[in-house]
């Protein structure tokens, strides 16, 4: 519904043609990773976030991002072009931007069992022409000359982007993403959100429990730390924040399959969290709206998700992105 | 009332931990019943929960390292808690490499049982992870509910085949039917049959064994002197209570036993050294 006849037009000049191979010697020749499970990995903690995810290839890399429907969440994955066998973005003209937009439903299976996909997938190849139709073409190139051939029809839509400043982050914190598994993996699945709570003595990780119907009967679950276990520690100022687990669960698992470190941006309740990892192939990050101390909000705050509308927190009513106007979107944190 | 433990022993906190987790498998809500020496889980047998009943008692001594309690008064020195042992099994499941477990009964928001777990780090700072899992105290009128039941008089005691055994042919008899007929005698035969109007299958076990009960009538016993051995004794019982009763199962017992009541009871026993779960099912028409 989003596609105009005049925006069809550009897109028909563009194809691009990424090929992710599944063993791929990294450039220094050293080490041999599982990249197609990375990419696979970034999908799956895509699908924590939202129901469906925009598919960016630019110049710098492929950029695959999500926002959940409240915005309350974002989660950008950039792969560069390093991480491709071959990565080749159309000739069109540099400013035309190239955005589609794709169902999660329809790619999550493609990724479901990374294991099994590790073993028989080669090569993958992810191309998207529009010259005849909004398709964007999966081919994975198995063991035995299989070729598996997925068309993967997608809407034209103006991704998102959150705009987060982390220098301006008053507190930074950065450590493996094993010590972030160690603290998480003491609250259940189901846990919504957390607590965050950091001072100069003491971090602790605690869940939230909503004020009302099974407050009492909720286990309370705290999980507390010294300072010096993380790589990185700087505090501009004490606080509190209370965060989404379940839409951060998928980057912190991308993080410790592939060792990385994890870098936490962030201020006081109120203001939103980043989280972020990189290596020399691959960027991620995941920015979540936190909960405010009181009711009362000031106007002048900068920070929060400025789309969605009172109340900030996971508000049904928020309007999805896609019924919105095709016109760029920019998400402020 | 005042409780506090401390486990410091992997092996036991490990052992700890089966055993909660075997009993969240059994059941959502029980009561635990701690005393100077043990401590006892108990379900009683109410018609919400199907009529089943459990009691699982613990010697106190083989897993705290240190155990201090101040019952309700010196005369009955006992706490009767209701607790929901998934959530003290989930605590307790993620703090098995900790170097010391506290549990203790605490006032926070409502009455819990905070259970703390010291977890070693590469530095010489630990980590802590407080689990505060809200409890109800049960007041002491209501304490005779939750008693020892007493062995039933039943008519054949047999000891069960291997659990895991036992566990995949009700697994496998469960898609056909919703009830499970369990036939012992005297001469260490068992088996385990369905009946539908469509198929009728039977799963036979021999050369089990009888426990010897002895003499003592308090034990049953009484209406087995008066069993034909050769008979087969039989109950009908729910095949999800038998089927939860042997997925749990993480304690590997020393002894695995069943007593039938004919038409009437299933008791299932499984003695471990320093645990004993019994388990009662009751059978249906």
């Amino acid at each position: 519904m989003l596609t105009s006849k005049r925006s069809r037009s550009y897109i028909e000049k563009i194809t691009g043609c990424l090929n992710v191979p599944n063993r791929f010697e990294n450039l220094n020749g050293s080490k041999c990773e599982r990249f197609f499970s990375a990419f696979g990995r970034a999908i799956q903690a895509l699908s924590r976030i939202g129901d469906e995810f925009w598919l960016d290839p630019t110049l710098k890399g492929l950029a695959l991002r999500a926002v959940n429907p409240s915005h309350s969440a974002y989660s950008c994955f950039l792969f560069s072009p390093l991480f491709f066998q071959r990565y080749k973005v159309g000739s069109g003209p540099s400013s035309v931007p190239f955005k589609c937009k794709l169902s999660m439903k329809s790619v999550l299976p493609l990724f479901r069992c990374l294991t099994s996909i590790e073993r028989s997938v080669d090569q993958c190849q992810i191309s998207v022409s529009s010259s005849l139709t909004d398709r964007v073409t999966v081919q994975l190139f198995c063991r035995h000359g299989i070729t598996k051939t997925y068309n993967l029809h997608f809407q034209e839509s103006e991704a998102l982007q959150a705009v987060f400043a982390t220098h301006l982050c008053p507190n930074m914190l950065k450590c493996p993403a094993r010590l972030f598994a160690d603290m998480v993996m003491h609250f259940p699945m189901s846990q919504e959100e957390v607590t965050l709570s950091t001072s100069s003595l003491r971090v602790s990780l605690r869940n939230y429990c909503e004020e009302g119907k099974n407050h009492m009967k909720m286990m309370h679950t705290q999980m507390s730390l010294h300072p010096d276990e993380f790589d990185h520690f700087e505090l501009g100022e004490d606080s509190d924040i209370t965060f989404c687990l379940k839409e951060l669960r998928g980057l912190l698992a991308f993080a410790e399959s592939h060792c990385l470190p994890v870098s936490v941006h962030f201020g006081t309740a109120g203001k939103p969290v980043c989280f972020s990892v990189e290596d020399l192939v691959v960027e991620a990050r995941v920015v979540l709206a936190t909960l405010t101390d009181s009711e009362s909000r000031s106007a002048s705050q900068p920070s929060g998700v400025v789309t969605t509308s009172e109340p900030r927190w996971r508000s049904p009513n928020a309007p999805r992105p896609c019924q919105r106007p095709p016109v760029p979107q920019t998400l402020m944190f | 009332m005042k409780f506090r433990g401390k486990i410091v022993d992997v092996a036991c906190l490990n052992h700890f931990t089966r055993v909660i987790s075997t009993i969240s498998k059994l059941t959502k809500s029980c009561i635990l019943r701690l005393t100077p020496q043990h401590l006892f889980f108990v379900l009683s047998g109410k018609v919400t929960n199907g009529g089943v009943s459990m009691w699982c008692e613990l010697s106190q001594a083989n897993f705290f390292d240190e155990y201090q309690m101040e019952g309700f008064s010196p005369e009955d020195n006992e706490i009767c808690l209701e607790v929901t042992p998934e959530n003290l099994s989930r605590a307790l499941k993620t703090t098995q490499n900790a170097k010391a477990v506290k549990v203790k009964l605490t006032k926070k928001h409502c009455p819990c049982l905070t259970i703390t777990a010291e977890l070693p780090t590469l530095s010489s700072i630990s980590r802590v992870v407080t689990h505060d899992i809200p409890v109800e105290v049960i007041p002491r009128r209501l304490w005779h509910e939750f008693k020892e039941p007493s062995v039933p008089d039943f008519h054949v005691s047999i000891y069960l085949p291997p659990l895991k055994t036992m566990k995949n042919v009700v697994d496998k008899m469960k898609n056909l039917s919703n009830f499970l007929i369990m036939e012992a005698n005297l001469r260490g035969e068992m088996n385990l049959k369905i009946e539908t109007d469509l198929v009728s299958v039977t799963t036979h076990f021999k050369d089990l064994g009888n426990p010897p009960w002895g003499d003592d009538a308090s034990q049953g016993g009484g209406a087995a002197r008066r069993w034909d051995p050769e008979a087969m004794t039989q109950a009908r019982v729910d095949i999800r209570k038998l089927q939860q009763f042997l997925i749990g199962q993480q304690v590997n017992p020393s002894k695995a036993m069943c007593n039938i009541v004919h038409d009437t009871v299933v008791h299932l026993i499984l003695l471990h050294e320093d645990v004993s779960l019994q388990y009662f099912i009751p059978a249906v028409a």
